[in-house]
């Protein structure tokens, strides 16, 4: 096992003495690695009295979905699903810039109910200290509904998160960061079944390819794939974009195109301030 | 050119303007189009496409004149 850098390991060891102090906590897991981290954390010193929960909704992909559970079972967490439905929020389906805002209230707040449900005294996050440079109106809404963000509040940046992951033997260490699947919507276009739908099946397409780190963005039926720099050479060539191009459609586009800036996180974030919840 | 520049052509010069842009920089285009916030630029085909590294340039270029996006079309080509 990789050793730990001191200054990580103090941090770390800080964030277990708090969980122990908390003593039951009901952690939000979506099998990224910030929040395995957190369940990991949370398993390491409170055993059973440590649950992971998983939000199961519309804009969750199946295999984000089997990726969570593998993940709990792997850290040997108890693990619960949580179902409920972005899309019956109006406010959430019309997608304005605070749409992140009205998703993390409704759902955090879920997992407030459970956990008052099954006696749990704290509900987690694993947001970390890179996030907040992002747009993320959806932060403002767990620090209203008072959920502990470990890796945000002791300023651990997403790569120190991997390291920890790394440390802790997590399989998802290295894996690419992923978001809910209305962020490939623009904002003002209405979050619907069917762009989700449509989405989630084109981005497997370049999940069946080997691709790692990518997005189709959906321009109301028009198709804007993103893939990490590091990947664009591959998805330029002749045969396999062809092959891209028709599964993409398959999945419902009208049209296909590849964006030449390649991926880039939060792309369709707002560009002015006045746009922003937060 | 600025973006100042750029948005003060009118359209035809403006579609010029972008065409040579993308000669310069090895793609030859069959059309070009504007959906929302997205640049579509229609190479005349697939098979001889710029080099990545040529294309992030490209779209940096073109990012500056005003456009948010800038994409190929993969279904006209």
């Amino acid at each position: 096992m990789a050793d730990l850098r001191p200054d990580l390991k103090e941090k770390t060891t800080r964030i277990l003495s708090e969980m122990k102090e908390m003593g039951r906590i009901v952690i939000g897991l979506s099998g990224g690695v910030d929040s395995s981290t957190v369940a990991a954390l949370a398993h390491r010193v409170l055993g059973e009295e440590a649950l992971a929960a998983t939000a199961v909704s519309e804009t969750l992909p199946e295999r984000e979905f089997w990726e969570a559970r593998e993940v709990a079972d792997e850290i040997g967490i108890r693990h619960r699903l949580l179902e409920f439905s972005e899309l019956a929020d109006e406010q959430f389906r019309s997608n304005t810039a605070s749409r992140c805002y009205f998703c993390q209230s409704m759902r955090f707040g879920q997992l407030h109910e459970i956990a008052q449900h099954l006696g749990f005294d704290v509900v987690a996050s694993g947001t970390n200290y890179s996030d907040q440079g992002d747009h993320r109106p959806g932060l403002k809404a767990m620090r209203e509904q008072g959920v502990y963000q470990p890796l945000l509040e002791h300023e651990i940046e997403k790569d120190d998160v991997r390291r920890i992951a790394r440390w802790l033997g997590l399989s998802v260490w290295d894996k690419p960061a992923k978001a809910c699947l209305s962020s490939r919507i623009p904002h003002g276009l209405e979050v619907t079944q069917e762009r989700l739908r449509r989405i989630e099946a084109a981005e497997e397409v370049l999940y069946e390819e080997g691709f790692r780190q990518f997005r189709v963005r959906d321009h109301d039926g028009l198709a804007r794939i993103e893939v990490a720099p590091a990947e664009m050479s591959r998805v330029l060539e002749t045969d396999l974009l062809t092959d891209i191009a028709d599964g993409v459609r398959e999945a419902g586009f009208h049209e296909v195109t590849v964006d030449l800036g390649g991926y880039r996180s939060g792309s369709l974030n707002p560009t002015s301030a006045s746009d922003d919840h937060e | 050119m600025t973006e100042d520049e750029f948005t003060g052509l009118e359209k035809r010069e403006r579609e010029r303007y972008l065409r040579s842009v993308c000669s310069e920089h090895g793609l030859r285009i069959a059309e070009v189009r504007r959906e929302d916030d997205v640049l579509v630029l229609v190479p005349d085909t697939l098979a001889s496409l710029p080099p990545a590294d040529v294309l992030q340039d490209l779209s940096n270029r073109l990012t500056a004149l005003g456009y948010r996006y800038v994409s190929i079309s993969v279904d006209d080509a």
